[in-house]
């Protein structure tokens, strides 16, 4: 029963997939303010995700063939290529401080938050869409 | 506090190591002609040395790590169960320590013979504080608390939008 429902509607309206998208722009905006805090931390290296690559591999499952488990004590490899992959930018040269671009972060703040309020304001229509079609009206 | 209520922390430690930056700047423009400090010598300058330090592991996390010890010898190999965050990984907070120029290059001498602190050649050690660069520390100091604070302002528009969901 509770797999047909998840079928039937979860899956349908996407509920997954936003919510790795709002856990993965989370997650980014974590590293991003990290890089914010860090703009006067010598030798530091910025990180960031590749947004686009890890919401492709989120949603399309990965390129892992599934291992099956026939005992008990066997290990599942599902879910398992799910590391979100952090891509560091160390300094450019010597005379640099560090790998932060502090217009570069600002920037991708903003273009983050924005991804984030499109997750939430999509996930928030899908479900007032669900409630209406449940109620009729 | 995992997800997004700790990119506010994160945020926060920048925010406390550009402040305590400011205070440092306050207190070697105060101090730019001080000749005699508690010490009996003149004042050193001080500034804030910053580095990045890794957000602690989750109690949990540590626990589960110690309990499900699989080595990887192998690149093919599996690794360790996922737990809650597993799939991300830390986050690196900012953090100031404290410095003081150590020796006699941290003063300058005046020739100022009548100075009750001169002396027998009539030289008084003064503070080597350039109040151009103090000044320099601190807009920088200034526009990356900006920067910070706009980062907890993001956090908070995310959170109130997850909570409209």
């Amino acid at each position: 029963m509770g797999n047909v429902i998840n079928k039937a509607v979860w899956q349908k309206i996407g509920v997954d997939a936003f919510g790795k998208m709002l856990d993965l722009a989370a997650y980014r905006h974590k590293l991003i303010s990290g890089n914010v805090a860090n703009s006067a931390t010598p030798g530091y290296a910025s990180k960031d995700v590749d947004f686009d690559g890890e919401m492709k591999k989120a949603l399309g499952g990965g390129p892992m063939l599934p291992l099956a488990t026939t005992d008990q004590k066997h290990i599942s490899n599902v879910g398992r290529d799910t590391k979100v992959k952090v891509i560091e930018h160390g300094p450019e040269s010597e005379d640099d401080l560090n790998g932060v671009d502090i217009d570069k972060e600002v920037t991708n703040l903003a273009v983050n938050q924005m991804n984030y309020t499109i997750g939430a304001r999509l996930l928030e229509k899908q479900l007032s869409a669900l409630r209406k079609a449940i109620v009729g009206r | 506090m995992a997800g997004i209520f700790s990119s506010i922390e994160i945020s926060g430690s920048g925010m406390s190591v550009q402040r305590r930056k400011m205070n440092i700047v306050a207190e070697n423009i105060a101090n730019a002609e001080t000749t005699k400090t508690q010490e009996g010598e003149p004042y050193r300058r001080k500034r804030l040395e910053v580095a990045s330090d890794a957000d602690r592991l989750p109690f949990q996390t540590v626990l589960e790590r110690s309990l499900t010890s699989l080595t990887l010898t192998n690149q093919k190999h599996l690794s360790e169960l996922p737990t809650a965050m597993g799939n991300y990984e830390t986050v690196e907070k900012a953090n100031g320590e404290e410095v003081v120029t150590e020796g006699d290059e941290a003063f300058r001498l005046i020739y100022d013979p009548s100075h009750p602190d001169a002396n027998a050649q009539g030289y008084v050690k003064m503070p080597d504080i350039e109040i151009i660069n103090e000044m320099v520390d601190m807009m920088s100091a200034n526009r990356a608390y900006e920067a910070n604070a706009n980062a907890v302002g993001a956090s908070k528009e995310m959170i109130k939008n997850a909570l409209d969901i």
